[in-house]
């Protein structure tokens, strides 16, 4: 059982690197603006003469946006995961195990192949597309693992993973026939921030909102579930009813989070983790940690991601696996070893 | 002694008449030596009579030289002229198919870089092929020269090579009057969000600065996706978009651009100065390109070409 005291000086140290890193995310980017004008902007003071027009549309429609919106979906993914791990007793569950991502990328890749994004709907058709693909993979998995009235972990997993490769050959598919729009498909599946404003940050706030009030109205139900489902019910959880109350919530968070920057992995797997050993596994304390560490996490990744290559970017997807791979590892020697 | 004078002059005259057959091949043979865009020789008896295309630009100067109805195969992407869509089709995205392909009899196949594993299974197969990989505008010409050799129209190569280079020199002429500063700045736009680009070294990058504009993408390495706050801040005069077809047939598109966060400042688009280009004839590496010179030319200057 970790102390009390390192999980109060952990949350100190999230807070103040997630107050880092949104400043730093804000300030820095791939063009040069002299931090004292990018405080001037944010504050709303009147600007110095000679200010270029366009730095306070690159500050308050592009960065600030951009930056909160990765904070928010790092947050959401990794919430998730947190819960999907504690869900299904499995250190392999990750927001996306059960089929969310692969549901979210049919409805994003069939609505670019169709040039939903030329028509109306415009940049909210990939989100919505995204978002209703999410929730109908999740939809199909709930009702296939339901045997009388019950739904055990494992059924739900291989629901999951059977719906979840099913639907990823439908990607496939349809990647295969896209032609020129491959690269976006691809692009998409790699995740990213890029064109995201101030409305896809507010689409996504109602659904986080919700998923993430039940996941931790629910904290210590999920503490009880950890100990096995039998525990749980003489501890007075109503097993079934929780166990789908917070499977919806978790899909919601990583669906609505995803619908908005594509897939974006490791986050969800790896954060959750991390905190657990940092911290221990009582909910109550990994389910914040995870939020915020979350956050953090993709913030930072978001910001490599636009200076490492500038003017060109690369996304953010890429940099989550690519940095938090070896992290994940350098934290599973170092408890070995410890 | 005086019969081994003749006899000399005898082997002199010998090695000078083989030496002569030596440097200057026979005529009647009429072998075709050809050397591809990667140092590949290939010989072929007589000009190709059914040819295969692997690529889209081939297929459109083939039909230029006046030999479409010699191609027997076609990718699925080969859709100039119109003729072309009627062509056997032996692949498309999953690359060429090597069945089909030997099974309609060959003697030459045009590949693209792109093409390298199915060009060595067909080398292996005895079959004829010419890869080629233009880099620039002025390659794009070697290639008809190659590909007008390879057929037997070489006459029909020159004309189309003249053509390409006085209509590039037309435009060359109109704008090489104009200065540094007079040179707009193009934004030449793939798909958006993750908005790509062609940076420096693509063939559009070439094709603006030819229609006498300049390519807003520098820094960036071929295609590449700039950041969004980069275009913001570089401020494009224009707007190029080449990348979906079907949007070229909308006229509400423009309010997509106004539409995106911050971009109503652009210059471009507070002076209604964004426009569609056919992907298909900015993208490919035919004859074609030079009408993609001319019509970016005209937007980026309308009052030189009236």
């Amino acid at each position: 059982m970790k102390g009390r005291r390192t999980r109060a000086a952990a949350f100190i140290v999230l807070a103040a690197l997630l107050f880092l890193v949104l400043l730093a995310g804000v300030l820095a980017g791939s063009v040069f603006i002299p931090v004292a004008d990018i405080l001037r902007i944010l504050t709303f003071s009147p600007l110095s003469e000679g200010t270029p027009a366009m730095w306070p549309a690159i500050v308050l429609r592009l960065r600030l946006p951009r930056v909160l919106a990765a904070l928010l979906v790092g947050s959401a993914l990794s919430l998730s995961g947190a819960t999907m791990q504690g869900l299904f007793k499995n250190p392999l569950a990750d927001p996306f195990i059960i089929g969310v991502s692969s549901g979210a990328s049919v409805g994003a890749a069939a609505a670019m192949l169709l040039g939903l994004a030329w028509t109306k709907a415009g940049a909210f058709a990939i989100p919505l597309a995204a978002f209703a693909g999410g929730l109908c993979s999740l939809f199909l998995v709930y009702s296939l693992s339901a045997s009388g009235g019950r739904r055990s972990t494992l059924s739900l997993l291989l629901a999951g993973t059977a719906v979840s490769t099913f639907l990823g050959a439908v990607v496939a598919l349809l990647t295969y026939f896209s032609g020129e729009q491959l690269q976006q498909v691809v692009f998409w599946m790699m995740g990213g921030f890029s064109g995201r404003n101030w409305l896809h940050l507010f689409s996504m706030l109602p659904w986080l909102g919700l998923g993430g009030g039940i996941v931790f109205w629910h904290a210590r139900d999920l503490d009880a579930l950890a100990q096995g489902e039998e525990q749980a019910y003489y501890l007075g959880v109503e097993v079934e009813r929780v166990k789908g109350r917070l499977l919806w919530a978790s899909a919601l968070l990583a669906a609505a989070a995803v619908s908005v920057s594509g897939l974006i992995g490791f986050v969800g797997l790896v954060v959750p983790h991390a905190m657990r050993i940092i911290g221990g596994g009582a909910h109550r304390w990994l389910l914040p940690a995870s939020a915020l560490a979350g956050g953090v996490f993709v913030v930072a990744s978001d910001l490599l991601a636009r200076v490492v290559l500038a003017p060109a970017e690369l996304p953010v997807g890429l940099v989550t696996a690519l940095v938090g791979g070896p992290f994940f590892l350098y934290l599973l020697k170092k408890r070995r070893v410890a | 002694m005086k019969r081994r004078i003749t006899a000399g002059i005898a082997v002199l005259l010998l090695l000078l008449v083989s030496g002569c057959s030596l440097l200057a091949p026979s005529p009647e043979s009429g072998e075709l030596n050809l050397v591809d865009d990667f140092g590949r020789e290939v010989s072929l008896e007589e000009p190709a009579q059914r040819i295969i295309s692997l690529v889209p630009s081939s297929t459109e100067i083939l039909f230029a030289l006046g030999v479409g109805d010699r191609v027997v195969g076609a990718s699925e992407y080969c859709n100039y002229p119109a003729e072309a869509q009627a062509i056997t089709r032996v692949g498309g995205f999953d690359g060429p198919n090597l069945e089909l392909i030997a099974s309609l009899n060959p003697d030459l196949v045009f590949a693209a870089s792109l093409h390298k594993e199915a060009v060595e299974a067909m080398e292996g197969m005895g079959i004829a092929v010419l890869a080629l990989d233009p880099q620039s505008i002025g390659e794009i010409s070697g290639n008809i020269r190659l590909m007008a050799k390879a057929v037997g129209r070489e006459e029909a190569g020159n004309t189309l090579i003249e053509d390409l280079e006085e209509r590039l020199a037309k435009v060359a002429e109109k704008v090489s009057a104009l200065k540094e500063g007079d040179r707009p700045l193009v934004f030449f736009e793939g798909w958006y969000p993750g908005i790509s680009t062609a940076g420096e070294g693509t063939f559009i990058d070439e094709v603006i600065t030819l229609a006498g504009g300049k390519n807003l993408a520098w820094g960036i390495s071929r295609w590449g996706n700039i950041q969004e706050e980069e275009v913001l801040a570089r401020n494009p005069d224009f707007i190029i978009h080449g990348y979906l077809d079907e949007i070229l047939k909308d006229p509400d598109t423009m309010v997509h651009f106004a539409n995106r966060d911050g971009w109503a400042e652009i210059k471009a688009i507070k002076e209604n100065q964004v426009f569609f280009i056919d992907p298909d004839v900015i993208n490919r590496t035919s004859h074609r390109i030079v009408s993609a010179v001319e019509a970016i030319a005209k937007m980026l200057h309308p009052d030189l070409f009236e």
